[in-house]
């Protein structure tokens, strides 16, 4: 690990100014991804800014009947939350499907959006990585690829988005609220936040440099049946091949996301105007295009299998 | 189909120990966090320095050259072993590769040098700053691919147990045919594996080596073979999971 120094800041608008001022500065929240990447030294800030302190650990009730979750609520708290599990039950179901228990206490909500991507190739130094080393190459194409993305992807990246929470966030319309140096607030449709890997793979959010997020808002609940389904190798602590979040009303219309095949959260609109047809014609729509592996093909076939599955839990349950 | 009789002599499927409730005695030390792992017995080394080892980047190939400057510099560094410094290197009966290559890499990760620092965090940081350049050349990664050149191992009769797979599959009122590939797996021990050794007067006289294991039959009172040591191995001791 590199020497680094360590502030405490006191105000949002404050820790992105200072981030602003000081070289190589990155915020810290929970931790649990930045240390491990410190200790490789995957990342490696000379200056961190611990925002523990910025009073953002608030589930508020918004004017338009939704919720804003402030970015410190740990991923268990929110989970937990009984407004989140009674109108949002997909993001609480997301949630325990990631991480172990230990780890959902220290991270937050914020951070699980900013987690960056367990692509082997990018943990491993000796490698060619570009987002690591913008330009030195992706070791990933060619290589063990089972894990990696199928759809969206670039002759510069194939990673995907680890995240379970993240995908059940792009089903219900999420928005990221942030603070920016200068002390501006804005927000962030869900869909817009994070990117595809393009020949940029190294930027990986809509975020501008020094900008820190405050809070995650969802819109009024809009009922259904909720359901996140995760499949990976090992039943738990893994990251997904596939998963699926879907909201679908007794109508059988709904709305549906992909975790597991792209460089962010994978929802098609339009694929989801086919749901009364069934998972084979949501699924072709949803991932056309896809250019898998021989070693990652099986995600479009896994992929149209879980819908189905969810498709008739959500049939059963209404 | 029952499965109520053992299916072979194996002591697994004979449910001596496997499947029987067992009081452990090391459960509630594991389960208070009181347990130590084989590096914090600091009783025998209060004072013990600690190692890192640094891997290859490629799979098959050479060492062209090794820059230990910026490591040996570092903050507390007490010394580098590598192939070139360790002296002779031999191997273990059941190791197929050097404990440190160089200048031949024989796998990917193999280890090529050992940082020695006052502290863990010291060792990883000066790890971190061995410059090494790399002669590649190709090999083999597919195992699949390779598996019409694959030969039977020789020697020990393997513990295995075959019934009679084909009059039971053509006998069986349902069948499904189907090819399933399942993915790699490992076993991984539940901490890092471990070696502490201790020296007692000056080096020839005596060395006792403490190491974490999980087959209690692999280490007792044999001398590690594999590093040809100039010391003489008095004791050595196995420290048991707890």
């Amino acid at each position: 690990m590199r020497p680094f120094t360590y502030v405490r800041a006191q105000s949002p608008a404050e820790a992105a100014a200072q981030a602003a001022k000081t070289e190589g500065a990155k915020f810290i929240a929970g931790g649990t991804n930045l240390l491990d990447l410190m200790k490789l030294e995957i990342e490696t800030p000379l200056h961190l800014i611990d925002v523990n302190d910025l009073a953002l650990d608030r589930i508020e009730a918004t004017p338009e009947g939704g919720l804003r979750i402030g970015a410190l609520v740990r991923n268990t708290d929110l989970a937990a939350d009984p407004r989140v599990r009674k109108d949002y039950g997909l993001l609480s179901r997301a949630l325990l499907a990631g991480a172990s228990g230990q780890l959902r206490n220290a991270a937050t909500t914020a951070g699980n959006l900013l987690q960056r991507t367990r692509c082997p190739y990018f943990y491993d130094t000796n490698q060619a990585c570009n987002k690591r080393y913008p330009g030195s190459g992706c070791a990933a194409i060619g290589g063990v690829t089972r894990q990696l993305g199928i759809i969206g992807v670039s002759s510069a990246c194939i990673a995907t988005h680890p995240s379970d929470m993240a995908i059940a966030m792009r089903v219900l319309d999420a928005q990221v609220e942030t603070v920016r140096p200068d002390g501006t607030t804005r927000v962030i449709p869900i869909a817009d936040f994070h990117r595809l890997p393009g020949n940029t793979p190294n930027i990986e959010t809509s975020l501008a440099a020094n900008e820190l997020i405050t809070a995650v808002t969802l819109p009024a609940p809009i009922g259904g049946t909720h359901i996140y389904q995760k499949v990976r190798d090992r039943s738990s602590y893994a990251f997904a091949l596939i998963s699926v979040a879907a909201v679908i009303q007794s109508n059988g219309k709904g709305r549906v996301a992909l975790g597991g095949v792209a460089h962010k959260p994978w929802r098609v609109e339009e694929a989801e105007s086919l749901m009364p047809d069934g998972a084979k014609a949501v699924t072709a729509k949803l991932l056309a295009g896809a250019t898998p592996t021989h070693e990652n093909e099986f995600k479009i076939t896994l992929a149209e299998r879980t819908l189905a599955s969810v498709m008739a839990q959500a049939r059963a349950a209404s | 189909m029952r499965f109520d009789t053992p299916a072979s002599t194996n002591p697994i499927d004979q449910l001596k120990v496997v499947g029987k409730a067992t009081p452990r005695i090391d459960g509630k030390l594991k389960t208070t966090g009181l347990a130590p792992y084989a590096y914090e017995h600091h009783e025998v080394a209060p004072n013990q320095a600690y190692g890192y080892v640094v891997t290859s980047a490629i799979s098959k190939g050479r060492i062209g050259s090794m820059n230990l400057d910026a490591a040996n510099a570092a903050p507390g560094v007490i010394s580098i072993v590598t192939a070139a410094s360790a002296g002779k290197l031999g191997k273990g009966k059941y190791n197929t590769a050097k404990l440190l290559g160089g200048p031949e890499i024989q796998h990917y990760h193999q280890a090529i040098a050992l940082v020695v620092a006052e502290s863990f965090e010291e060792a990883r940081a000066a790890a971190q700053l061995v410059r090494v350049e790399y002669l590649r050349s190709n090999g083999q990664y597919d195992l699949g691919h390779d598996l019409a050149a694959a030969v039977k191992p020789q020697g020990e009769a393997p513990d295995t147990a075959r019934g009679d797979f084909a009059g039971a599959f053509s006998a069986a009122p349902v069948k499904f045919d189907e090819t399933y590939t399942t993915p790699d797996q490992s076993h991984a021990a539940m901490e890092p594996h471990t070696s502490m050794a201790t020296w007692e007067g000056e080096p020839d006289d005596r060395l006792e080596r403490r190491r974490r294991r999980y087959d209690p039959r692999a280490g007792q009172g044999k001398r590690p073979s594999g590093i040809a040591l100039h010391w003489r191995w008095f004791r050595w001791q196995a420290v048991h999971p707890l």
